[in-house]
Formats: structure tokens, sequence, C-alpha cells
């Protein structure tokens, strides 16, 4: 599909569904995964009910601890380097929103559309579905406004980590919102296009170890009914806009399965697969989402991992609310993540193509060279959060005891006090995904670049400047951890 | 796709001494001067502490006294059993060390582990609470220094590496 193939094809990994009939059983199973979904939505719903009424303290709310230091931590440091958007399949923002899509839970709305006329709903390939199923608008068939919606998000990140009530209006909002799109646009619009996560996960799922993926090419060139597409008795045509028998990216792939379900033949499947495998970004909106990324781990790991207090104190807004500091911090944030980064990675393209005489053009070696963020973000991004899980992951247990602040004592930890965990191994694990990072994206730049130029030294020059900044960003990152 | 060969593994391998013995001969070479004791009074508010950062050296002593200017914080010093509590306006506060609780004026520590160690508020004191911390870094830095040096050398030895090293041959 793609001029290039992102993974070779040849080392597609090791086929998990055939190597574990078990695995296959559940996955084929129509109550997975949204049997691990639906559980999750009502443990939303309750946390942020409860943090609407109770407690204002963040690290004594359920909803705040649960989604910021335990949710984030899994997704961040576990599901996303070795599930890819595994979380995406769970998550319980387009849960609601399938069911006014669907009107139904598990079962599949299945018709030929040559004898389905007149009856209430819309046919889309050969299943029905309800509300408007719009197209989603070509202009914004891209991460523009999921990188706009992020940085958005970050701006405020203090009032969203600290405030019980300002995490229960976003999480409750996302589910509002993502009802709203599935009842206008068809299948899960909300998620390729508008969830500020998803973004993200998107990107960094091109490292994952976990990839959904055709077994064998040749079945699907023969085959006729494109069940996973259009859908089947089995399964959803794929509620991710997708063509899943030709993927070979990770990024806009939701891990719902449908296509392991819908295939008559059994030809889908989930490979598990060498680290940092894909590597080519496809637009400027991919690059942005990797230069913001880093500019946001640099940001919040100086704000939130340093000493410095005006800096808290700037970015406090929902307490201090000194509004000139906070204006001076967002102006700062915003121009680091879409000016400064941004243009120190195509200067260093533009320099590198420069050095290397490569004939290529300015985008496709800024592309390729911000195919080095990817690894190097994701590992940051993990760096970034382990103190959240070494130092301050106690509040866990006592926050899910007691969610609402109301004396409760669930799971008798309630009273448990802040007791971090090994604390100072922090700068030690730091500096390892630090130098991962750097090493994976130093590799994964080079090779991009040395499929756009050709040879592996005219790739390398081209590839020199930017490789210096990701190193400069390294040093800087691991002053910050370990010195 | 990047297999390491032998050879690679032996570069590795010689780099990853030769950047060690650096990093010892650099960082003992600091270490001429006797122990140093550091009197310093910590003074904590929502949501940092003054000083931010406390240099010191191994072996090195450090007798803290301890101030809030608003309300009540607390001093949690990574890797050393130490947490104090501190009264805003009031110059005893409350040290737990070794399982037992008391109150002191000051609290004496030698500095036998070198590395860098952040201490943290542990009393919730409001929305930023989590992330009001400071650093004490305890020189010889060995981590920094090992860490700056591999960094380096992945750049340097990479793109040598992806220079010199013979074009593979096979599809792609
Ligand atoms: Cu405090």
């Amino acid at each position: 599909m793609s001029a290039h193939p992102a993974t070779d094809r040849a080392s597609r990994g090791l086929d998990l569904l055939t190597r574990f009939p078990r695995l296959r059983w559940l996955v084929r199973r129509r109550w997975f995964p949204l049997a691990l979904a639906l559980p999750l939505l009502v443990l939303a719903v309750l946390l942020s009910a409860g943090a609407l009424v109770g407690t204002p303290v963040g690290s004594r709310s359920g909803l705040v601890v649960g989604v910021w230091i335990l949710w984030w931590f899994l997704l961040i440091a576990v599901l996303l380097p070795f599930g890819a958007r595994a979380w995406c399949g769970v998550c319980p923002v387009p849960v609601i929103g399938d069911w006014v899509q669907r009107r139904r839970l598990t079962s599949v709305a299945d018709e030929d559309p040559r004898v389905a006329k007149g009856a209430p709903g819309k046919l889309v390939g050969r299943n029905r579905y309800f509300g408007l199923a719009w197209r989603w608008p070509r202009a914004l068939s891209n991460l523009w406004l999921q990188n706009l919606g992020f940085m958005l998000l970050a701006t405020f990140s203090v009032v969203l980590l600290t405030s019980p009530l300002a995490s229960a209006v976003a999480v409750l909002g996302m589910v509002l919102a993502a009802t709203g799109i599935a009842w206008t646009f068809r299948q899960r619009t909300f998620c390729r296009f508008l969830c500020p996560v998803g973004g993200f996960l998107g990107l960094y799922s091109m490292s994952s170890t976990l990839a959904v993926r055709s077994r064998d090419e040749s079945v699907c060139a023969g085959c006729r009914d494109k069940s996973c597409l259009a859908g089947s008795a089995g399964g959803w045509g794929c509620p991710w806009l997708q063509y899943p028998s030709r993927l070979d990216r990770n990024n806009a792939c939701g891990f719902c399965l449908e296509c392991v379900k819908s295939c008559p033949h059994g030809n889908m499947t989930v490979f598990l697969r060498r680290p940092f495998a894909e590597r080519h970004l496809l637009g400027w909106d991919e690059a942005f989402k990797a230069y913001l990324m880093v500019a946001l781990a640099i940001a919040y790991s100086v704000t939130y991992l340093g000493p410095w207090g005006e800096l808290k104190a700037a970015a406090n807004i929902g307490e201090a609310s000194d509004w000139r500091a906070f204006g001076l911090y967002a102006t700062g944030l915003w121009a680091l993540a879409l000016g400064v980064v941004p243009g120190a990675f195509v200067a260093a393209a533009w320099s590198g193509r420069r050095l290397a005489r490569a004939r290529v053009g300015l985008r496709d070696a800024a592309l390729a060279s911000a195919s080095a963020l990817v690894p190097f973000g994701l590992l940051v991004w993990i760096a970034f959060s382990v103190p959240l899980i070494l130092a301050n992951g106690s509040y866990v247990l006592s926050a899910m005891s007691d969610p609402f602040g109301w004396g409760w004592d669930l799971f008798g930890g309630a009273d448990v006090p802040w007791s971090p965990l090994r604390p100072h191994w922090t700068p030690w694990l730091q500096a390892g995904f630090v130098l991962v990072g750097q090493g994976a994206g130093l590799r994964s730049g080079w090779l991009t670049l040395r499929d756009l130029v050709g040879d592996r030294r005219g790739a390398a020059i081209a590839f020199a400047p930017s490789a210096l900044l990701v190193t400069v960003i390294a040093h800087l990152l691991l002053l910050l951890y370990a010195g | 796709m990047l297999r390491f060969s032998l050879g690679s593994i032996v570069t590795l391998a010689a780099l990853a001494a030769v950047s060690g013995g650096l990093v010892w001969a650099v960082s003992s070479t600091g270490a001429v001067r006797g122990p140093v004791e550091h009197e310093i009074r910590v003074v904590a508010r929502s949501y940092a502490f003054e000083p931010p950062v406390i240099r010191a050296r191994r072996g090195d002593s450090l007798r803290l006294r301890f101030a809030s200017t608003d309300v009540v914080h607390g001093f949690y010093l990574e890797g050393h059993d130490l947490d104090v509590t501190i009264p805003p306006l009031s110059r005893r506060a409350l040290v737990t060390r070794g399982g037992r609780t008391e109150a002191a004026e000051e609290v004496a520590l030698v500095l036998e582990r070198s590395g860098k160690f952040r201490f943290r508020c542990s009393k919730t004191c409001g929305a930023m609470h989590p992330f009001m911390q400071g650093e004490l870094i305890v020189g010889p830095n060995r981590l920094l220094l090992a860490s700056t040096i591999l960094s380096g050398a992945l750049l340097v030895i990479g793109l040598a590496w992806a220079f010199i090293a013979p074009e593979r041959k096979g599809p792609r």
C-alpha cells in the first residue's frame, strides 16, 4: 500500500494466535474485549462521579490517583511498549458510542446489501449502523486536531493532575464527546481523529512489540468478501476505518480485534515482534506529534521533576492563579513544542540533506529524521513516569481504599502513609531508559534515511545533525534526571 | 535489520570498558580533599525547598535545620531513612529515623553513598504537593558521568559504524 514497507514482511514475528490456541479462543469471543471495557466504564463513571462530590485533595482522590498514577504508568510503561494500542481495545470512553451506533452489545448486525432495504439505520458494507454515520471531513483526517487537543490539555496539566474535579470533567467530557461523535460520524471517528490520547498512542505503537496483521497475504489476495473491511456475521467491518488485511503499520489499529473475528479464513492474527520495528512517518502531522511529545517530556521533566518552585508556581494555575506567570509558562510551552523543537529538527534535517548532497525533498528528509523521535520519545516518557510509581505509588493503595475521601477502607490501605518504593533507584532507571531510547532512536533515524537516500554513508551524513540533536536532548535529560 | 556481529559486540565491550575506566579515573581525582561539614537551613514553602539543590561529596556530613514559611511540610530524603515533619513558624521539627520519632532542632547526617537523592515533601500540603522536591547530589556522581559518556559514545560509534561498515547485500 505505502511506497516503503513499514516493517519487512519476512520478519513479522511470532503468530501468537496460532501458537496459543487458548488465546485465539479468547480473542474470537464476541464479548472480548468488551468484557474488560464495560467494567472499566463503570469504574470510570463511579470514580468520576465520586470526584465531583468527594475530596478535593488530588493525592487522596481515587480518580486522580487511579488515572494519573496507576493508569498512566501502566499505559506508557507496559501497555504501549508491549501491547501497542491494546488500551484502545479496552478503553471505556467509546463504549456507549459503540452501542449508540450498533444498538447491540456483542452481536453483529450483518446483512446482505441486496436484500436489506428500507430498514432503519444505514448499511456500511454489510453492517447496519444507527445515527447519522457521516464521513469525517478529509481535511481533518489526520493528527492535527489531536495535536491541538493534546497541547491544550498539556497546558493545563497541573489542574488535571491535581484537581479531582478537573479530572472528572475531563473523563466524563471525553465519554460525552465520544458518544456525540459516534452518533454523528461513522465508527471510531472520535478515536481516530479527536481523542487526544489516541494521537500519541498511535505514534508510539509503532515501536511496540505487538501487531495485528494478516497471516498469509496470498489468502487475502484470493479473498472475495473482504469481511475485515465490510464486516461479516463474525465481526464488524474495521471500526477504525482501516483495511485490516493490508495493515502494515500500527498507528491506526485500535486492537478491537473485530478483524480477527470477522475474517472467514482465520487469516487475521496478532504477532509478537521485535521492538522499534516500524519507522516511517507519513506526514507533518505525525512528525509534529513526535516533536511536541519530546518537547513536552522535556518541559514536564523540568516542571514536575525539577527542584524549581517558581516554575511549579507558574504552571499551577488552578491554585495560584497568577495569570501573568501562567501566561509566560504557557507561551514557553507552546513555543518549545511547536516552534523550538520542530524548528531545530527541521533545520537539522535541512543541513543534513545539504551535507550529504542528497537529492531528496526537505519534507521527506525531515520525516525520516523524525522517525528517531518515535523510540526516543516513548522511552523518554517512560523515564519521566518512573518516579510517579517509585515515589508516589503508595497513593494508589490509600486512595483506592478510600476513593472519595469519605472514610471508607475498601482494601485495608486507607491509612497507609505515603511510603515511597525504592525511590533512589529512580535516576538509574531513568538514565537507562534515556540511553535505550537514544540508541534505538539513532538506529531508527539512520535506517529510515537509508531507505530514503539509498546508501548507508549518505544516510549517516544526512542524519548526523539530527543525531547530534537527539544526543544533546539525551544529555539534557540525563542532567535533569541524574545530575 | 541490525544484527550484532562479533565485531560490534567486541567494540561495544571495549567501549564499555574504556568509558568505565574513564569514569572511575575522572570521578576519583576530585576526591583528594577531606570531608567537610555543611550547615544548611532548609526552608520549605508551597511547593519548593530553599536551597533547591544541596551539593556535597561522599564522606561529608550535613547539619540540617528546618523551617516552614507557610503550612506543615515534610522532608523525606530518598535512600537515607530520614523523614522530617516541619511545622510552620517553629524551630523544632519532628524527626523520624530508624523507626523513632522525636522533636529536634537539628539533624546530623554523614553522607556515605554518592549519587543523586531527591528530598520530597512528605506531608500533603496542597495541589502540587506530590511534586514538591529538592535534590541532594553527593559527588562523585558516577551515574551522570557514565551515562553522559555512554550517550556521547552512542552517537560517535553509531555514526562511525554506519559510515565504515560494509554495505549489506540483499533485498530491502
Ligand atoms: Cu509540602
